[in-house]
């Protein structure tokens, strides 16, 4: 028979970790949101110097044309720029696994407590602060992981699908070469028009799924902290 | 003399006028950021509504209808704020009315201030006349401008092409009925005349 100071031990014990997970909640969403606008910025500057160089082939150089091997220059650049840009977005992605990591552990903290409520009930449908229960303080936590663990798989195929675009450019570039015997990777014409469409377009999606973060409800989550924060207020 | 207290309080409402201006640049300014932006998101809109363009990111699950569905979400979100701000300016295009109508009748109240007196300009201060006009031009110009910029706003949709949006987002940061010079220039005149009566 559980006598009220195991009752008060135990809302105590949610007390703390209900604190301990809401801290861990808002430094991973901050890093999260770090992580992602400067992933934009180097998604961007990949989508950037990629278009440069299907461009470049076809580019009027005008007097600038008269300085040898200034294109093939230009290309060496832009690949060197699109690697950096690469580099730099795994960096961000893996940072975005750490912040999904750190939501991680907030959800284990609530769950080890929900474990042990499930096994010996005392809270049971009682508060931990003024109103909610620990069990929709749970789900709470394990809805704001379960949408950004969703979305790091986006993210994860966002960064696979510029690298898959990066290995297509430099095979379609080193085939130019050994028939031409030089640099001429976008290549002008209705094909190749056609294909820098397309790649284009694949580039915005990229572009866009890495920004919005669709399976993000930002402001569900916004309401779930602040719903909680509310409720702690006081205590 | 009348004509000094008139001109006194006319100043007042050219600082006030001046206040709006100012009001009138930041949002002119968040309304070219608003434009800028959703002219990105409505380029973005048929490569999203492609299936082909998604690439790798078809064999995820839901993820063209999310990511469309929040595009539109934000694109919805921006062209309320964009209104917001047509609103804003509504609110500074009346306020300059109520400043040039409120000139007009504190002259018309006076009857000491005759025509003749109304166009009498000591040396650089403009006169009575030249005030109030300036005033109603100050106010004209901005609601002239106003109306092109609710057109413009109202031809924002979810089916505007790239360069439809361009045109918008340039004729909006164009201002074709405001002439800033000509406006900095009334504002000038009477700002720095009242520093030279005061020396």
């Amino acid at each position: 028979m559980a006598t009220p100071l195991d009752l008060r031990n135990r809302r105590r014990e949610a007390q703390r970790a209900v604190r301990l997970a809401v801290n861990a909640i808002n430094s991973g969403l901050d890093e999260w949101k770090a992580a992602v606008g400067d992933g934009k910025q180097h998604a961007t500057a990949l989508t950037n110097a990629i278009l440069t160089q299907l461009h470049l082939p076809a580019m009027p150089l005008t007097l600038l044309g008269e300085a040898t091997e200034l294109r093939a220059a230009a290309t060496v650049k832009l690949l060197q720029q699109q690697a950096e840009a690469v580099a730099q977005l795994a960096g961000c992605l893996e940072r975005l696994r750490c912040a999904v990591e750190r939501l991680a552990e907030a959800t284990a903290g609530l769950q080890q407590l929900l474990d042990s409520e499930a096994s010996a009930p005392l809270l049971m449908e009682g508060a931990v602060f003024a109103t909610l229960p620990l069990r929709v303080l749970g789900n709470m936590a394990a809805e704001v992981e379960r949408m950004h663990r969703a979305e790091l798989d986006v993210k994860a195929a966002v960064l696979h699908g510029f690298q898959q675009i990066l290995d297509t450019l430099r095979a379609a570039e080193d085939r130019e070469r050994k028939s031409k015997g030089g640099l001429d990777s976008g290549g002008v014409g209705t094909l190749a028009a056609a294909r820098e469409d397309k790649l284009r377009r694949t580039m915005q999606v990229y572009l866009t799924a890495w920004l919005l973060s669709a399976h993000v409800d930002e402001r569900g989550v916004e309401a779930h902290l602040a719903l909680i924060a509310s409720d702690m207020r006081g205590f | 003399m009348a004509s000094g207290r008139v001109l006194e309080k006319l100043r007042q409402l050219y600082a006030k006028m001046d206040a709006e201006v100012k009001r009138w640049a930041a949002l002119q300014d968040r309304g070219i950021s608003l434009l800028r932006t959703l002219t990105n998101i409505i380029s973005r809109i048929p490569a999203l509504e492609d299936p082909g363009s998604y690439g790798v990111l078809a064999a995820l699950p839901n993820l063209p209808t999310l990511l469309l569905s929040k595009q539109l979400q934000s694109l919805d979100e921006l062209i309320v704020q964009l209104q917001d701000c047509l609103d804003d300016a509504q609110a500074v295009a009346d306020s300059m009315a109520r400043h040039a109508q409120q000139a007009q009748r504190l002259v018309q109240h006076d009857r000491s201030l005759t025509p003749a007196v109304c166009a009498v300009s000591a040396g650089p201060v403009p006169s009575i006349t030249q005030c109030l006009e300036g005033l109603a031009e100050i106010s004209r110009m901005h609601a002239d401008e106003l109306r092109l910029k609710s057109a413009l706003v109202f031809e924002v949709r979810y089916d505007s092409s790239e360069a439809d949006m361009q045109q918008v987002a340039a004729l909006y940061a164009a201002q074709l009925h405001i002439d800033g010079g000509h406006v900095r220039d009334l504002l000038h005149v009477v700002a720095a005349t009242e520093e030279r009566r005061r020396l």
